[in-house]
């Protein structure tokens, strides 16, 4: 089999395959060192574009910011006005503000780009900032911009379970030892 | 979304890993205690890598640790804790396999997939601990520190394998290969038709929408053969959570009961019921006594895919689990759960789910062969 396109191992790494496909590509990626490794480095990218974006404050309104930021230039201008007209000026104030509202878009959109959530379980419980999430790879323990992930790549069905005291499990049969495997995240 | 993709493939080729050569003697350790029951075979980490990502560094670790039953009793499940203390001191994570029968002597493997991301400079000590939690026997002795508290799990999971076992060998009994084979068939298409769903559990107070919310009672299952009956229950309901539920149950069984869970099975409002998860509940429940089974400090958010919300409509709850003051634990029969509802809803036990897996992968054959061997 010839190896799979960089955009499905990418689709692979974010688990955005449909069942069948997922499966008959996984069972290539998963006895083909380059394209594991490759997938790998999906999911790696994939993971520190997540926490980067997890780092952003929880508290900011991407709206409200743009609002204040387009208010100040306003003000800005109303009292560069106040002031009196400038006599020489090398660029019109019509670029001005349409550069700074370019700018102020561009970080409005970075922002919302990277401020959207991937569809994970997440459970926060026990001690705070310790969190439990669960993704199409694994389940995993999250805490002062640390993480430990158990991994279960199974292509096959996951069953996952929430326990309301504080973990998380993920259960899967593992072709390779024929065992059902059960991960569990706990919260101390 | 074609977008996003080709921005994470430029991201990826940019933060391009500049992987490094894994020290598994500095960066783990396992320990087994001296009288423990399994035995360290081998400890393969080729597979396992580490590579800095700016200020962090990650370790990808891939083993399949070979451990060798040392006792005389058969395994029946094992428990392995892994604890990155440095890295997470808040929580730890296992490694659960049921349904084994490991004979003494006989090695069997246990695979550990782990991905740990942390700042650097590193720590001295090893990044990671694996240990042993516990290891059940064939007559349900128990060995290990049960930290993680999953003896009651593992328990259960095999008790549940004795009634799959004898289930699916009378279906062989009576009908043959054939039969057994339409029977792992239908299980097939009952896990095929489940909604596949990703859940939320936070504490109360952190609810994220902004719908009524509203007090739901609970419908009920009753098992005839339950040593504990749900009484009367309520919970809250806001959009896609349900919180706060309160129980009554009752003990109608003649014996002192220490431990239950209850299994919600939610329904959404286009009609499909899935089980949500359960309610476990320490108490002392003397025979022919009433209590309240509260859990106030939780809420449950479901999503089904690709991420969308999925808006409760009704809850059921049913006794999936009790065990009794002299440690017994009662599950529910195969006649009870062949309630239609719980059968679409319910997935399969872990034996089932394992012998489905053999069928899949191996055949008919091979899962007659398996259900010999018990």
């Amino acid at each position: 089999m010839s190896h799979p396109s960089e955009i499905d191992l990418a689709l692979i790494a974010g688990g955005e395959l449909g069942a069948w496909r997922r499966f008959r590509l996984w069972r290539h990626v998963r006895s083909c060192d380059p394209c594991r490794r490759e997938v790998e480095a999906f999911r790696a990218a994939r993971e520190s574009t997540s926490e980067a974006a997890r780092e952003l404050p929880g508290e900011v309104h991407w709206g409200r910011l743009a609002a204040e930021i387009k208010a100040n230039i306003r003000l800005g201008l109303a009292a560069g006005e106040c002031v009196g007209p400038v006599a020489e000026t090398s660029i019109q104030p019509g670029w001005r503000v349409a550069a700074s509202l370019a700018s102020v878009m561009v970080l409005v959109l970075s922002g919302w780009w990277l401020y959207l959530p991937a569809p994970r379980i997440l459970t926060q419980a026990g001690e705070p900032g310790v969190i439990l999430e669960a993704d199409a790879s694994g389940i995993g323990l999250r805490e002062n911009g640390a993480s430990m992930t158990l991994m279960h790549g199974s292509p096959g069905v996951i069953t996952l379970t929430a326990n309301v005291q504080g973990s998380l499990g993920v259960r899967y049969f593992d072709t390779e030892t024929g065992q059902i495997t059960i991960h569990h995240v706990h919260a101390q | 979304m074609r977008n996003k993709v080709a921005a994470l493939i430029i991201m990826g080729a940019l933060a391009a890993p500049a992987q490094e050569p894994f020290e598994a003697l500095s960066s783990v350790k396992i320990q087994l205690p001296p009288d423990s029951p399994v035995a360290l075979l081998s400890a393969d980490w080729k597979q396992s890598r580490t590579a800095p990502r700016g200020g962090a560094l990650i370790l990808d670790l891939h083993t399949a640790v070979s451990l060798r039953n040392a006792g005389g009793r058969r395994i029946r499940g094992i428990t392995l804790q892994v604890l990155a203390q440095e890295v997470t001191p808040g929580g730890r994570g296992s490694v659960t396999v049921p349904c084994l029968n490991v004979a003494p002597g006989d090695s069997f493997p246990i695979r550990i997939d782990l991905r740990l991301l942390r700042p650097l400079p590193a720590g001295a000590g090893p990044l990671v601990t694996v240990s042993l939690d516990g290891v059940l026997f064939e007559d349900l002795s128990f060995y290990g520190p049960n930290q993680l508290n999953l003896r009651r799990a593992l328990t259960a999971w095999e008790l549940e394998a004795q009634r799959d076992r004898r289930h699916l060998g009378a279906v062989l009994s009576a009908g043959g290969p054939a039969a057994l084979q339409k029977e792992l068939l239908a299980a097939i298409a009952r896990q095929a038709e489940r909604p596949r769903l990703d859940m939320r559990v936070a504490r109360a107070g952190r609810a994220t929408n902004f719908e009524a919310e509203r007090t739901v009672e609970f419908a009920f299952l009753r098992f005839p053969d339950a040593p504990v009956e749900p009484v009367a229950g309520t919970a809250r309901i806001t959009g896609f959570e349900a919180r706060s539920p309160r129980l009554e149950v009752m003990n109608r069984s003649g014996r002192a009961v220490r431990h239950l869970e209850i299994g919600w099975l939610l329904k959404d409002r286009q009609g499909r019921e899935f089980l949500a998860g359960s309610v476990p509940a320490a108490l002392a429940l003397a025979p022919g006594q009433k209590s309240q089974v509260m859990e106030d400090s939780t809420s449950l958010r479901f999503t089904g895919r690709p991420g969308l919300g999925l808006a409760i409509d009704s809850i059921t709850g049913y006794v999936s689990q009790v065990e009794f003051a002299d440690g017994q634990i009662w599950i529910p029969s195969r006649a009870s759960l062949s309630d239609p509802r719980l059968l679409r809803a319910l997935s399969p036990s872990t034996e089932e789910e394992r012998l489905i897996g053999i069928y899949k992968t191996k055949g008919l054959v091979a899962v007659v062969g398996e259900l010999k061997k018990f």
